[in-house]
């Protein structure tokens, strides 16, 4: 930058003082310049930065009266003070302290150091006191005379002894002082011999814009690439970004959002699933049941028979007896799949190809803590027609995964009740070098499909849970904070990059 | 799903596989859930499908097969045992069922560790925590047949279990012994408990909770092993056998059948025999894309043990999870390898679409954000207390919750402010607002709704009646208020808002009490509305 565009970037606080600022030249002089102290602060802060000045401070301390010291600077220190009052006949505390404008503590702790013969005393009534035999021999004049100083002061530049005798005294407080000096640099000097006084616009005003010459008027540049503060803006929260985000990737593939309740009965949530009434996942400590009574659908025979001997099908069902008591509990819904099973039952041989989607809250029994969530968004679609197969689920699962940011995926065998075949889909992990669980897959067994379709159909169906994948986009690493709502946090947070 | 933990160089011994990277590959891509590798283990998650592979025997067995070029059949040569279990009546009321084996094989030590880990991980997971079958080994030397599985009431049994110093009775057993402990609900409310006693009326185990330390303790160089699953399910109990027998017998073990006879008929278990699954072989095509050959089917049921039959193929013994000929085909195509399966478009044309509430909320939040309101989100679950605070009405309460979480909102307004109270460090004017769900007790219908309040000083009633006039300007709801006590409003400072003579939601001041019963300082405006009202007006189809 050659010196007339450094001059540009001037402020006018840095122009003004750089005009009086030499070699070693103190605060004071600096003064000169016409600025407030704040401002020169100000200024010789931005010259620092440009390696035009540089500037030192060195920190002081200085001894000044305290209330007590300026008390004492008039009418002596306190024992000078007793010493005077005293005679050689006995005088009353209470006179004594009438006489000097000793408060009582003060008398009192000077009565000790002066027992040792300067004083003598008695108890009465109260105490009384008589000048001692060494009383001629009382000498403060040194301290007393010290206190007539013209304050503040540099304790180094005192004798230490009376300065600690004083402190005892309580005369002195402590100052703390800031010496700012400062020196122009090689740079500095340079710019220094060009005209500083030429005038530029600052910050624009309407006031400044009203001049007719504004139009050739010359500006000062700005420091465009300095670090400024941080500012916040009014935005959706984190989550709400992340859904949109999913959504998106299903209105691309053509799927429609599915609707459906929150509270359901075991029969949408699991039976109709295919999902055996023994299963562990149903017990109270996974799953929240509700107070609520739903009843079961008029078709719930054909789920009946479907766990007891696998109904019309060549299915051997589970070969358990089908408890109606255990079908018409309430719960939270535990997944979102339940939302899929009112999709199919709704839907009607004639209105395929079909495919639905939804991002939906699910519940789980589980304790909070940094892993956990009782409640978590879970995304899920199915694709119905006749004749689908593994192949096309691949193709949907690469295609789906690949929209969601994830390059490098691979299909492997799981087992889900509902589905068969059932898969697990994995994403490359670059940064951990190994294979993650993205979310789970397959074909919906036929036992459900008869259940809630009744007509030929095959069905892919797949889904995650969000709360992982949202915390890694924003690299959350406790999932509470996902709803924390937190201001500071909800603000600051970093936008989902693929 | 049962995590099990097994030796590193057993598995490499019995499966051939040394390389660790073939390993993880395979194990993972055969079905299983690789937890994690290391020099000395390998620790699997194994799903409910395969409750054999939870004994390292059936489980090495299958992987061998899996990777193998010429993969062997298994075949079990079951020898006729002359051994008798009795089943008496009694035992109808509480587990009807037993399966039993006899198995001649030298226990080593090892082999000890892996029928412990088998046992207890079948107990856990396909017994239902020994619910449905419970697994008994005991040492044949101990025992002389016949053996009779009976129930006798609890006062009757006395007898020294596995790992106490004295003799009990039933009940003391159920409260003294850590097992009695753990298993006493499951005979919680029976008249008689089971029992299975051998003819010189040693009692071997009261099922499905503890063997007697006499007759029930297997240890290294025990020879035989009588073997019982007895249970409540008698497919479960057969099966449960088959997964133990198929697993001694991978071991070295000579296999014996037991008769149970039951009043009604005799029975020889274990059956070994293979199970017929009818199955189509041209749905292969369809589910893979491919057409495969005989030959090449026989190829890949072979690697999963099935022998293919042209319509039907027959599963092994120890196979719990074959209900009907789709499971047939997951294994083909495990076997296949989903990595090799081709993806193909099936180029269906769908129309997308977005329910009316999504839309709406979309449109909402844009105009909140033209309102400088700031998004937040809170859960569902809340307490019942904060419910029952902020109006009367009902709510649905989750049963046994622990803790805070207990009841379904009702109202987004006590989540706001309770976000207001979380957040009483940072400056004021705060404008927050919160689409979401809610349920209403009556009926269980969820709403989608949305609420946003402002809080700090300047926030009236006025400031959000504003924000509701311009949005029913903008979107022609034709709103209309009517004036009403609300219970946390302030008495002259809340309105009911109206969309065709329904009230959809209100505006008002909240009153001084519930302010400071947030812990907040600062006037606080509320209106909520309900967002589903408004999607219908918008998206009338």
């Amino acid at each position: 930058m050659n010196p007339e565009q450094m001059i540009r970037t001037l402020h006018e606080y840095e122009r003004r003082l750089l005009q009086h600022v030499d070699f070693n030249t103190s605060f004071k002089e600096m003064k000169q310049c016409g600025l407030e102290d704040i401002q020169i602060k100000r200024a010789l802060q931005w010259l620092g930065n440009k390696e035009l000045v540089e500037s030192v401070r060195n920190t002081y301390e200085t001894l000044n009266l305290s209330d007590k010291g300026f008390e004492y600077k008039a009418s002596g220190l306190p024992q000078t003070q007793v010493m005077n009052s005293l005679t050689n006949e006995w005088k009353s505390i209470t006179s004594i302290m009438q006489e000097t404008s000793l408060s009582k503590n003060e008398l009192f702790s000077c009565i000790g150091p002066l027992k040792r013969g300067y004083i003598e005393i008695k108890k009465g009534e109260e105490l009384y006191i008589k000048r001692g035999p060494i009383a001629n021999t009382f000498n403060q004049s040194e301290l007393n005379h010290f206190l007539q100083k013209n304050f503040p002061i540099r304790e180094d530049e005192h004798d230490e002894t009376i300065i600690k005798t004083l402190m005892k005294e309580n005369v002195f407080v402590k100052q703390k002082h800031e010496v700012i000096t400062a020196s122009i640099t090689q740079k500095g000097k340079v710019i220094k011999g060009y005209n500083l006084n030429k005038n530029y616009v600052g910050t624009l005003t309407s006031e400044i814009l009203r001049d007719t010459n504004i139009v050739n008027a010359e500006f000062r540049a700005y420091n465009c690439l300095d670090k400024l503060p941080k500012s916040n803006r009014i935005r959706k929260h984190f989550v709400t970004s992340a859904i949109e985000r999913v959504r998106q990737v299903w209105v691309n593939l053509g799927f429609q959002e599915m609707d459906g309740p929150i509270v359901e009965n075991a029969f949408w949530d699991m039976d109709v699933l295919f999902t055996p009434q023994d299963h562990p996942a149903r017990e109270m400590q996974d799953t929240f049941y509700v107070d609520e009574q739903i009843s079961l659908p008029s078709w719930k025979d054909k789920v009946r028979a479907m766990h007891e001997h696998g109904g019309t099908t060549k299915s051997e069902g589970w070969n358990m007896k089908f408890d109606e008591n255990e079908s018409s509990k309430c719960l939270l819904r535990t997944h979102t799949t339940s939302l899929s099973a009112h999709a199919l039952h709704n839907l009607n041989e004639k209105d395929l190809p079909a495919k639905f989607f939804t991002i939906g809250k699910c519940f789980r029994n589980e304790a909070l803590d940094w892993k956990h969530l009782f409640e978590f968004y879970q995304v899920e679609g199915i694709v119905v027609d006749k004749n689908l197969g593994m192949q096309h689920l691949k193709w949907y699962l690469l295609e789906f995964y690949k929209q969601m940011g994830y390059s490098d995926v691979r299909l492997r065998p799981a087992y889900f009740p509902y589905t068969e075949p059932s898969v697990e889909v994995d994403g490359w992990h670059k940064e951990k070098e190994e294979w993650v669980e993205l979310g789970g897959a397959g074909i919906l067994r036929k036992e459900v499909t008869e259940m809630l379709c009744g007509f030929p159909c095959t069905v892919l169906a797949w889904g995650q849970g969000m709360a992982r994948s949202i915390s890694g986009k924003y690299n959350i690493t406790d999932i509470r904070e996902l709803y924390h709502n937190d201001l500071d946090q909800i603000q600051s947070i970093t936008e989902w990059r693929d | 799903m049962p995590t099990v933990t097994f030796n590193r160089k057993d598995v490499e011994l019995l499966t051939g596989i040394t390389n660790e990277e073939v390993l993880k590959d395979r194990i993972s891509m055969f079905g299983t859930d690789l937890e994690h590798i290391t020099d000395s283990e390998i620790c699997i998650e194994f799903f409910p499908n395969r409750p054999d592979c939870l004994s390292l025997y059936n489980f090495s067995r299958s992987l061998r097969n899996f990777v193998a070029e010429k993969p062997v059949k298994t075949k079990f040569n079951v020898e006729e045992g002359n051994h008798k279990v009795i089943v008496d009546t009694s035992v109808e009321q509480v587990r009807p069922f037993t399966a039993c084996a006899v198995a001649h094989i030298t226990v080593t030590q090892k082999l000890l560790d892996e029928l412990i880990q088998m046992q207890e991980k079948l107990h856990i997971s396909y017994g239902r925590r020994r619910k449905k079958v419970a697994i008994g080994i005991y040492p044949m030397n101990k025992i002389v047949f016949p053996v009779e599985y009976k129930a006798l009431p609890p006062q009757e049994i006395i007898f020294r279990p596995l790992g106490m110093e004295d003799e009990h009775s039933a009940q003391r057993i159920l409260e003294l012994h850590e097992k009695g402990k753990e298993f006493a609900h499951i005979l919680e409310n029976k008249k008689v408990y089971p029992l299975f006693i051998d003819s010189k009326e040693t009692i071997l185990s009261m099922p499905p909770i503890i063997n007697s330390e006499y007759a029930g303790k297997v240890v290294e160089g025990t020879k035989s092993l009588f073997i019982e699953c007895s249970g409540t399910d008698k497919m479960a109990v057969n099966k449960c056998l088959n997964m133990i027998v198929s697993s001694v017998y991978e071991a070295g073990a000579k296999i014996e059948t037991v008769t149970v006879s039951y009043p009604s008929k005799d029975e020889i278990t274990p059956n070994l025999s293979r199970k017929r699954v009818d199955f189509d072989p041209k749905q292969i095509q369809g589910m893979l894309g491919v057409h495969l050959d005989t030959e090449k089917i026989n190829q890949l049921c072979a690697k999963m043990d099935l022998e293919f039959c042209q319509d039907h193929v027959l599963v092994p013994a120890y196979r719990t999870d074959f209900l009907e000929g789709r499971d047939v085909l997951e294994d083909i195509c495990i076997a296949y390898g989903y990595e090799h399966i081709t993806p193909v478009n099936p180029k269906l044309s769908t129309v997308s679409k977005l329910l009316p509430v999504t839309k709406m909320g979309d449109r909402l939040r844009e105009f909140m954000l033209g309102f400088s309101f700031f998004e937040t989100t809170s859960y569902h679950l809340v307490a019942n207390k904060m419910l029952e605070f902020w109006n009367d009405d009902s709510f649905v309460k989750i049963i046994d919750s622990l803790g805070d979480y207990n009841s379904v909102r009702n109202t987004l307004a006590v989540c706001l402010m309770n976000t207001l109270k979380h957040n009483r460090q940072y400056p004021y004017p705060q404008k927050l607002y919160e689409i979401g769900t809610i349920t209403h007790k009556q009926g269980l219908r969820d709403r989608k709704k949305i609420c946003f309040v402002i809080a700090g000083d300047g926030s009236t009633y006025s400031s959000l009646k504003q924000v509701v006039d311009t949005l029913n300007h903008e979107f022609k709801f034709n709103l209309s208020y009517q004036e009403a006590d609300i219970k946390q409003g302030i008495k002259g400072r809340c309105v009911q808002v109206l969309l065709k003579n329904i009230v959809i939601g209100d505006i008002y001041e909240v009153h001084p009490r519930a302010i400071k019963e947030y812990g907040l300082e600062v006037p606080v405006t509320i209106c909520e509305l309900d967002l589903q009202s408004l999607a219908e007006i918008m998206y009338r189809d």
